[in-house]
């Protein structure tokens, strides 16, 4: 039946009850109440079912992982924008690169007459944004990299802040998307090049949809009277809240605890030895050669350390050494030791190189006794030509002795670490925003320096009481002083040496080649 | 009050209940009684065969909801919600108070104003992709979005015919700076185009906002 009654605008309707709908979990059976009717998908807050919603019937997906993500807000929380109630249902947490400490909270703020807003924490910086779209030229999602520029279609100038990763660690509430632990999504965040505060972002997920984001940073003051109650975060003093603090204190004790354990090792080794000899050569022996008195080794493997000393001054001194068994005739490692020392001034500085002693470590294959044969060139100034030595020399042979140079190393190494740490407490300040605080870029290679503090222990101790590091003896079998001595040319200076190497010659070192 | 047209009624075939004409456009309505669906059309009343019922009170827009646009009063006579595979959209019917009708689509809350463009379009709807660009009228669109959409249910009057699980193909463009959006809907011979102009929030007031809830 049509009827002509009149009906005019204005009259309306009363605005329909918000009654969200309620259901029971197809997982526990819990009654379960859904505030937005968009909601596709639903975390059972009794048995975290992943409950599907967007078909006909409820379907149950899975149980989704729990675990502490460390949210500072609880769902049902009230959050108070531009005049209306948002009420928080729904809760994802993000993390970068595998690790927790790149953890980003996300909260879905609900009104069921207002655009959906996602209010964004990390390390204490709060941001929030909403579904965009505006878009960016095409294809620009892979240019992008940090301090790039970006122009969207609406003008907006944005200068890249980052782009990466994200991997879902937790998820519960309702969200107007499926959304599963461990998915990815790519993003690229901008800040405004003119505006400050303002954000906007790409989010690319694993199915291939792209979304667009706008934001706008928010203070933790601002953030405090939308929720009507205190949050933690960054207030531009006091330092990074975040796993920042706590990394740079915690690499601080690890570098702290392994410096310790090197020094410890390096003590335990320059105790180690016994001195076995100690005999001076004065120059006529050098030139001559010169077996010295006999030691004893006690233990077969043995390492023994022969230091060589003597008293040059811009000259140097170039040893043959052997290691003779106590017949006097029998060599069974031939070695060097080069001294030089050189100093002066220039240019109103004083300065030095070289050194006055050298020493080598030799691991001895059979308990004995032994002696040193030795002979010696020298020379003058910056000249390498080789010829009778005028300063006695000193020579010192320990037993038992360790090779220091591993110890040395990794503690020079766990030194810096510890340096480095230290410099990465101090430098925490938070006088910075935490993305450009220089404690956190110090501790991006965090994993890495923590596993260079440990390695230094190992560094030290494995080589070090494996005796790595020592000369094995060159001729075990032996060779004849007397044999060799007989084979030296007529006419040429007698000695071992003189057969056994070519008359040597100093390279390197010295003022030619020096400051 | 204003009154710039005058109304009808038509009395359910199902139930009898009246149902009030509140623009001469409208074909298609919605029994506010039993929900029964049924066409009105220059006098003769058939019924669908089908009810619908669509939750309320989760949309800042609601049926029998009056408000202004600018100067232009208008009252929601209906609603058309699609399915889209990952949600779902809404598209109001509205009639203002010159008698014209209008068409206003939500999604996210976000209501864009809809109006028809004559078709100049390729018709296959395998030729739109993401990225794909479509100028109209010297405006460039790009589609952002492509699918099927499927008819979830209806309430108040509409000036179609539309029935529940209904579907069509669509491709959903927007101008770059997302203001604009263009959608394209495979659903008739020849298909249809609408241009539409993203509001903002404080561009239409509602008598009942209803902020509290």
């Amino acid at each position: 039946m049509v009827t002509g009654d009149p009906h005019g605008i204005g009259g309306g309707r009363p605005r329909p009850p918000y009654t969200p709908q309620k259901i029971s979990c197809g997982g526990c059976g819990a009654g379960v109440e859904i505030r937005d009717e968009r909601a596709q998908q639903l975390i059972c807050p009794y048995c975290r079912a992943v409950l599907e919603l967007s078909g006909q019937e409820q379907l149950v997906l899975g149980i989704s992982p729990g675990g502490d993500a460390g949210f500072q807000l609880p769902l049902g929380q009230g959050f108070q924008w531009q005049g209306a109630r948002y009420e928080v249902i729904a809760r994802v947490a993000l993390i970068e690169d595998g690790t927790l400490e790149e953890m980003t909270h996300e909260y879905y703020l609900y009104h069921p007459r207002r655009r959906a807003l996602t209010l964004s924490e990390y390390d204490g910086e709060f941001s929030l944004s909403w579904a965009s779209r505006v878009m960016p030229p095409p294809d620009s999602f892979y240019m992008q990299h940090e301090g790039s520029q970006l122009t969207t279609g609406d003008g907006e100038k944005w200068i890249c802040e980052g782009r990466g990763t994200y991997e879902v660690y937790y998820i519960d509430g309702a969200l107007p998307y499926r959304l599963s632990v461990k998915d990815q999504i790519d993003y690229a965040e901008f800040r405004g090049a003119t505006r400050a505060g303002e954000q906007y972002e790409i989010q690319q997920a694993s199915n291939g949809e792209t979304e667009f984001g706008r934001g706008r940073s928010l203070s933790v003051a601002q953030v405090n009277r939308a929720l009507g109650k205190k949050v933690r975060g960054f207030q531009g003093g006091g330092g990074d809240d975040g796993w920042v603090k706590k990394w740079a204190w915690g690499l601080a004790l690890l570098c702290l605890i392994t410096l310790l354990a090197n020094v410890g090792i390096f003590m335990d080794v320059i105790a180690q030895g016994s001195l076995v000899l100690t005999e001076d050569v004065n120059p006529q022996q050098l030139q001559a050669e010169h077996m010295t008195q006999p030691f004893t080794v006690g233990h077969d493997g043995d390492l023994i350390q022969v230091k060589l000393a003597a008293s040059v001054e811009n000259a140097w001194l170039s040893a043959n050494l052997a290691v003779v068994e106590a017949d006097g005739d029998t060599v069974v490692h031939v070695f060097e030791n080069d001294v030089s020392y050189y100093h002066g001034y220039e240019g109103g500085e004083r300065w030095s190189e070289g050194s006055r002693t050298d020493d080598v470590y030799i691991q001895i294959e059979e308990a004995g006794n032994y002696r040193v044969l030795v002979g010696a060139v020298c020379g003058q100034g910056a000249s390498n030509a080789a010829g009778p030595c005028y300063q006695a020399a000193r020579l010192w042979v320990k037993r038992g002795v360790l090779v220091p140079h591993y110890s040395v190393t990794a503690l020079i190494l766990s030194f810096l670490c510890f340096v480095c740490a230290l410099v990465a407490i101090k430098v925490n300040t938070g006088k910075s925003r935490p993305r450009d605080n220089p404690t956190r870029l110090l501790l991006k290679g965090r994993y890495v320096w923590a596993a260079v503090a440990l390695a230094t222990v190992l560094l030290s101790a494995v080589p070090t009481y494996a005796r790595w590091g020592a000369q094995e003896m060159e001729h075990p079998d032996g060779l004849s002083i007397r044999q060799a001595s007989a084979q030296t040319p007529v006419g040429a200076r007698r000695g071992f040496f003189i057969f056994y190497n070519s008359p040597r010659r100093h390279l390197g070192g010295g003022i030619g080649a020096g400051k | 009050m204003n009154q710039p047209h005058a109304g009808r009624s038509v009395s359910c075939p199902s139930c009898g209940a009246p149902t009030p004409i509140k623009n001469p456009g409208v074909v298609m309505v919605q029994c506010e009684y039993c929900k029964e669906l049924f066409s009105w059309n220059q006098g003769a009343i058939e019924s669908a065969g089908k009810r619908s019922v669509l939750m309320e009170g989760f949309t800042r827009l609601y049926r029998g909801a009056t408000g202004s646009i600018g100067q232009n009063r208008f009252e929601v006579l209906g609603r058309v919600r699609y399915d889209f595979g990952g949600g779902f959209w809404d598209e109001w019917f509205l009639t203002t108070q010159d008698g014209q009708g209008a068409w206003l689509t939500e999604d996210d809350h976000q209501l864009a104003w809809q109006t028809p463009t004559p078709w100049e379009f390729n018709a296959d709807p395998g030729s739109y992709q993401p990225g794909t660009v479509i100028t109209v009228q010297g405006v460039q669109y790009i589609v952002h979005e492509v699918g099927q959409a499927k008819c979830l249910g209806i309430e108040g009057s509409l000036p179609r015919h539309i029935l529940p699980d209904e579907s069509y193909r669509y491709a959903d463009a927007s101008t770059a700076d997302g203001r604009y959006s263009l959608g394209l809907e495979f659903d008739d011979s020849p298909p249809s185009a609408f241009v539409g102009n993203w509001l903002d929030p404080q561009a239409l007031t509602l008598d009942d906002e209803g902020d509290a809830w």
